[in-house]
């Protein structure tokens, strides 16, 4: 069985700047620098995972402004305020149960893809 | 009990010789740019640790962990995150001392700057009524501990508190000051709050009263502090249209001085029917509706200091950070819990408002609002019911699809007015009524305004969606392979 933890071990070994922050008993974890998929303009951002129910989505990836990609995107987050910080996020929904955090990462960068 | 009678001889900080070039007796401090906050709950159970009497001390002593935050201008937010009171073993029975605490109760407070890096305050209470003072005693022993403090954790504001029945007094050295400062204001927060101004005392609250001729003779029944206490607060009010026009107005009435808005927005046509001190020409000329409510103060008081941000307050935090109470005149849910986010952040009540119209086919339109009260510690919007998860999902879901929803002028208001009751209430404590809870639902097509029928069902007091770790700035945990096998 996989455990959180091991989540995490798997998330640190990708990013080992990874940090965790909670607010209003959600548990965020923060991706300094996370690479975004090729074509995205600029191609790292600070990105912050939200791997739980959040605005009517099942998960959610903030990025610290919105990027240009390939692929015109719904921007339907902006500037929302999480752990003191602006963040934007896109339409984009990860239905996919029990993805392990960094399954879920990659998930959402599908997005920009 | 002896003001005089706190000390920590047995600390293993010194009896007395000056360390560190600093002085052997510290002097009153100057105010510095600092604001103290500590919940209600937190002042009480501080006072209740502190005044049960102690076998043989005279008194008792305990500590204060706080969480930081910054304000306006750079001010450093101190707020109240957790008692801790020190334990029965480590008093010492010493004749010659009000209260003894041994090196082990010193060893536990500095283990806990260190482990937590959290700023601590040494706490003792004098048992009075009105504004209590360090005694020589507390000046040469205390800042000895303090100094303790700020060696294991630098990067923390630490310092000295001393209580009275119903105030405060506190020194703080602030993160590489080698002086302490004392703080611009101690707020208690809570329902009522307390504001305790370093610069106050008897003398200058009357003045404070007595210089305004007739403009307020009217509200004097809010009692004798409540001009000085008015003059003092920083109100935050975010959105300033329809309803928040309202509040502007009314707030600059009573003779709040110190108003900070945030607006984005212009004044537009479909404004002009709502919008509280908007002219016809500000249409054309697109006035930024922060402007439209600086003419409204400034029209009634010439000198308020008034901060107007035209944008969105998250753009801004600093100056919301810095109010003592926020009013937020917003339009969706997601801008509420932001909002609602921020406020139990920095120790801020909150006062929300908001009014819709449904139309429906065939049936009357029917017009409903809201007034609640997020009180700190207290229950929030999501333990009201108010705001929930498929709330927040539908309005996310209909994101830009919103229109031009119907608003009109006189339930803004409504609740606009009835707003500022609660706000004049909380700041004032007219009413006498302690730690309420507020939560009006407005029927605009009755005209009635009363208590929500949730607030029967609800069965705690305290609110389980916002702790005390979220106090402050956000402290974010550096995960590594092994921290994070925590339990």
């Amino acid at each position: 069985m996989i455990t959180r933890h091991d989540e995490l071990r798997e998330l640190l070994r990708q990013y080992p700047e990874l940090e965790e922050g909670t607010e209003a008993g959600v548990t965020y974890y923060l991706i300094p620098g996370l690479r975004l998929p090729d074509g995205c303009t600029p191609d790292r951002m600070d990105a912050l995972l939200c791997p739980t129910g959040r605005d009517g989505y099942p998960s959610r990836l903030f990025l610290a402004n919105a990027v240009s990609c390939r692929a015109a995107r719904n921007w339907n987050a902006s500037n929302v305020r999480i752990l003191e910080r602006n963040w934007f996020a896109v339409s984009w929904m990860v239905r996919t149960p029990n993805l392990r955090l960094a399954q879920l990462l990659a998930a959402h960068l599908e997005a920009f893809r | 009990m002896s003001p005089a009678s706190s000390r920590t001889a047995d600390s293993g900080i010194g009896n007395g010789a000056t360390r560190g070039g600093a002085p052997n007796q510290w002097t009153e401090p100057e105010i510095g740019p600092v604001r103290i906050r500590v919940s209600r709950a937190l002042f009480e159970e501080m006072k209740a640790d502190l005044l049960r009497p102690h076998p043989f001390a005279a008194e008792r002593v305990g500590f204060l962990s706080v969480a930081t935050g910054r304000g306006e201008g750079g001010e450093l937010l101190v707020l109240g995150h957790e008692y801790l009171p020190v334990a029965e073993a480590h008093y010492i029975e010493d004749p010659h001392v009000g209260v003894k605490v041994g090196v082990g109760a010193i060893r536990e407070s500095v283990d806990r700057v260190r482990l937590s890096r959290r700023g601590l305050f040494h706490v003792h209470l004098h048992e009075h009524r009105g504004a209590p003072g360090f005694s020589s005693t507390d000046r040469r022993e205390q800042p000895r501990l303090v100094e303790s403090f700020r060696r294991v954790g630098a990067h923390a504001p630490h310092g000295m508190i001393v209580l009275s029945n119903d105030s405060a007094t506190a020194w703080v050295w602030l993160p590489g000051a080698s002086a302490p400062v004392r703080p611009r204001m101690i707020t208690i927060v809570g329902y009522p709050m307390t504001l305790i101004a370093s610069d106050a005392d008897s003398r200058s609250r009357v003045a404070s009263a007595t210089t305004h001729g007739d403009r307020f003779a009217r509200q004097s029944f809010l009692g004798s502090a409540s001009r000085w206490t008015i003059e003092r607060v920083r109100v935050g009010i975010v959105g300033l249209g329809g309803g928040g026009s309202h509040v502007v107005q009314q707030l600059a009435h009573i003779g709040f001085v110190h108003l900070r808005g945030f607006d984005g927005d212009v004044v537009d046509e479909t404004n002009l029917n709502r919008l509280v001190g908007a002219r016809a020409d500000d249409v054309a000329r697109d006035t930024p509706k922060t402007e439209s409510a600086r003419r409204l103060v400034r029209g009634l008081l010439p000198d308020a200091d008034v901060v107007m941000h035209r944008g969105r307050w998250q753009d801004a935090p600093a100056l919301l950070r810095g109010c003592d109470v926020v009013i937020g005149c917003v339009d969706s849910f997601a801008a509420r819990r932001e909002l609602e986010v921020a406020c139990r952040r920095y120790l801020i009540p909150y006062v929300d408002i908001g009014m819709d119209v449904s139309l429906t086919d065939g049936d009357a339109p029917r017009m409903a609002g809201q007034l609640i009260l997020s009180m700190p510690g207290g229950p929030c919007l999501f333990c009201l019911g108010f705001l929930t998860e498929e709330r927040l999902a539908h309005e996310a879901a209909r994101y830009g699809a919103a229109g031009g929803r119907p608003q009109v002028v006189w339930p803004n208001g409504v609740l606009a007015s009835t707003a500022i009751g609660v706000v004049m209430d909380l700041v004032s404590g007219w009413t006498r009524q302690q730690d309420k809870l507020v939560y009006l639902s407005y029927d605009g097509n009755t005209g009635e305004v009363k208590p929500h029928v949730r607030l029967r069902y609800l069965h705690r007091q305290d609110c389980p969606h916002y702790g005390t770790v979220d106090l402050g700035d956000p402290v974010l945990r550096r995960l590594t392979p092994h921290v994070e096998n925590r339990p």
